[in-house]
């Protein structure tokens, strides 16, 4: 019989980001303090204040698929394509039928404008024509996968994959599927993407050295830096993947989200709703802020998001931030937007597997008092692992994995 | 767009059996609505208190570069209140789901434009904080001061399933004690002429529901399925079509369908292949 606590492994994983599309290049790099910033190749940037990003620089095609058909996709549809799919085959799911047990939920922020841009540039009518937009990303990804189950798509901003993880282990705890693959991902780094968050004002000009433009928690910020990608992970209910003797990677322990109502963009400058946040997401877990071993921040790399995530740590922990190793992986793989929250959670699982912490690059003189580990990884046993993910909209959200 | 088949709204169900337990199951307590045209949303836009008391309490410059369909489901959601006789407080702690179709069409039509004629200083900033699909969520529950999770939900053709789908996820998990879906669209659906206008005349329609997770006594029932033939929510009529049945009255039997204590609506999530032909009206 299943019930709501049912403890609910993640038995697959797959992934693009700046930093690789597959485990273990991701898992190096991120231990390596490596940078996956660069130069924006695929437009000119001459005119933008901020012209870096972290970028994929091709998106692989799965196993078995005709590579020109592939690539004939959106970016945004591979990156999802290869993700889930690659997920599915580590986790031992794929081509074992039962299709409609399968279920899909992804953070899809803002298809339809990456769609819109993307056919306009080539001379397209898209934007105009509603008719043309029958099919949305969530549904043909589902058609070109073997998943036939429930499935949704969702943007709680920069906090989407931590949504989709919950839905997801929501889906099988009641018994709608006996698989979900949950994940966010998106492909900002378009000439309109770049365009609007420069013009925001929030993105790093460090444009003359791109490694060292991202550094969250580091008095010299001065802005993020956009990245693209996303990740995917398979989800079962622990009964099951014992049964069939699955490999686990953890548990999604806890997880809880809530909003600010403050501003669109500018986080609360009261603390209580993000922590209130990280204390349901412990209590879901039923674990004290003393037996967190790291936190994988949200922290984007301006003043007023480190500032405030800073103390909502503090809150949320206590005494026991004084310990508890932090880290802001963006430093090294960019603000992935939509898609933050899920490669976050990979980064927790590179915590987990190798016992040991990723830093944050670029960590020259830190301001803010946190246990933050700066520029080079840290070895540390790590059985619970946090990742924080706050997203516009006023949306904050902690996740909770824990080793099993 | 009628007869899509993918994602579905049965909208008004009264077989008199007993209910089948699809596992996400809930009742709507109460509803707002908003129908209108881009010109009557943009004067409100512009003096949001002007319509009422209640639009007092919106910040003026709260929605100034908000999407038509997010002030639209600002004002259902007022609504929703009102008709319930609530203030908004009362919806603190519960969840927001905000379920669009297509936000932003215009406002990128327009950009790309600009974009093209004046390149990277003529694009806006505020693209991402308001036409992207969390962007309704995220205004309706800072202008209801909600502090329980908000999310984006769906944003294409099928957006409305996706949104019941994921406000009855939520219900069921326990974490919140209710939740607000709010669904909105274009009727005819939008289509931006080159210079941003619309080219035909069009209403914005946004409905509020009121989610609780207790199904109680509740009948009629709203049976929410994918995957199977039916009316579809997908459409842009079928949103219009299902504020007429909540204001006007569309059940077999005739006369309002209520969605207050007396008479709450039963609505339930259906997997694919699991509904059968004859308990849709």
């Amino acid at each position: 019989m299943m019930t709501l606590d049912e403890p609910i492994w993640i038995t697959g994983v797959g992934a693009a980001t700046p930093l690789g599309c597959d485990l273990a290049t991701i898992d190096a790099g991120l231990l390596a303090g490596r940078s996956g910033v660069g130069p924006v190749r695929r437009f000119s940037t001459a005119d933008y204040p901020s012209q870096i990003a972290g970028q994929i620089d091709a998106i692989p095609c799965p196993p078995g698929r005709d590579p020109r058909e592939f690539d004939a996709r959106p970016p945004l549809e591979r990156v999802a394509i290869w993700s889930v799919e690659s997920a599915l085959r580590d986790a031992g799911c794929w081509g074992i039928g039962r299709e409609d047990r399968i279920g899909l939920v992804l953070g899809l922020g803002a298809e339809w404008m990456l769609l819109w841009e993307a056919d306009y540039a080539s001379g397209g009518t898209r934007v105009y024509d509603p008719e043309q937009d029958r099919e949305s990303t969530l549904e043909r990804v589902r058609r070109a996968l073997p998943v036939a189950g429930p499935s949704l798509a969702l943007s709680a901003a920069c906090a989407s994959g931590n949504h989709a993880l919950e839905i997801g282990r929501l889906w099988l705890r009641l018994g709608m599927v006996d698989v979900c693959v949950a994940g966010a991902f998106d492909m900002a780094v378009t000439p309109i993407g770049l365009a609007t968050f420069g013009n925001l004002r929030a993105l790093s000009r460090r444009n003359a050295e791109p490694a060292a433009a991202s550094r969250p928690f580091d008095r010299a910020r001065d802005g993020f830096v956009l990245g693209e990608g996303g990740a995917a992970f398979v989800l079962e209910r622990a009964s099951d993947a014992r049964r069939r003797s699955a490999r686990a990677y953890a548990e999604v322990a806890g997880c809880a989200g809530t909003s600010d109502a403050y501003h669109h963009v500018i986080p609360s400058p009261d603390p209580a709703p993000a922590v209130a946040a990280m204390r349901r997401a412990l209590a879901d877990a039923r674990i004290d802020p003393g037996q967190v071993d790291h936190v994988n921040a949200h922290a984007t790399g301006t003043p007023v998001g480190d500032a405030s995530e800073a103390v909502v740590l503090r809150t949320a922990l206590g005494t026991s931030a004084d310990r508890i190793p932090v880290s802001s992986t963006k430093s090294m793989t960019g603000h992935l937007l939509t898609a933050a929250g899920a490669v976050e959670a990979l980064a927790c699982l590179t915590a987990l597997r190798h016992q040991a912490i990723p830093p944050t690059i670029n960590l020259d003189e830190p301001d803010v008092d946190l246990c933050l580990v700066a520029n080079e990884a840290r070895p540390h046993p790590v059985r619970v692992a946090a990742s924080n993910s706050f997203g516009f909209g006023g949306s904050n959200t902690c996740l909770l994995l824990r080793a099993v | 767009m009628e007869g899509e088949t993918s994602a579905l709204v049965a909208p008004i169900v009264e077989d008199g059996g007993p209910p089948r337990d699809s596992g996400l199951v809930g009742s709507i307590v109460g509803h707002g609505t908003c129908r209108a045209t881009r010109e009557q949303l943009s004067e409100w836009r512009k003096r949001p208190a002007a319509g009422s008391e209640r639009d007092a309490r919106i910040a003026p410059s709260l929605l100034r570069y908000s999407d038509e369909q997010t002030i639209a489901g600002v004002i259902a959601s007022f609504d929703a209140a009102d008709r319930m006789g609530a203030e908004p407080a009362r919806f603190k702690d519960w969840g927001l789901v905000a379920a669009p179709r297509y936000l932003g069409r215009s406002n990128l039509a327009l950009t790309l434009q600009r974009f093209g004629a004046e390149g990277v200083w003529g694009t806006s900033p505020h693209l991402i904080p308001h036409f992207a699909l969390h962007s309704a969520s995220g205004t309706i529950s800072q202008a209801l001061g909600i502090q329980g999770p908000n999310i984006g939900v769906g944003g294409g053709l099928h957006s409305a399933a996706e949104g019941f789908l994921a406000a009855l996820s939520w219900l069921k998990l326990g974490i919140v004690p209710g939740t607000l879906l709010v669904l909105s669209g274009w009727s005819p659906e939008l289509r931006p002429a080159r210079d941003g206008v619309p080219a035909s005349a069009e209403e914005c329609q946004a409905l509020t529901l009121a989610l609780v997770a207790e199904p109680g006594e509740a009948r009629p029932r709203l049976r929410v399925a994918t995957g199977a033939e039916g009316t579809s929510i997908a459409s842009p009529a079928a949103l219009g079509r299902l504020i007429e049945a909540l204001c006007e009255g569309q059940g077999a039997g005739g006369g309002p369908i209520a969605t207050d204590p007396t008479g709450r609506l039963r609505v339930e999530w259906v997997p694919a292949g699991a509904e059968s032909a004859g308990e849709r009206s």
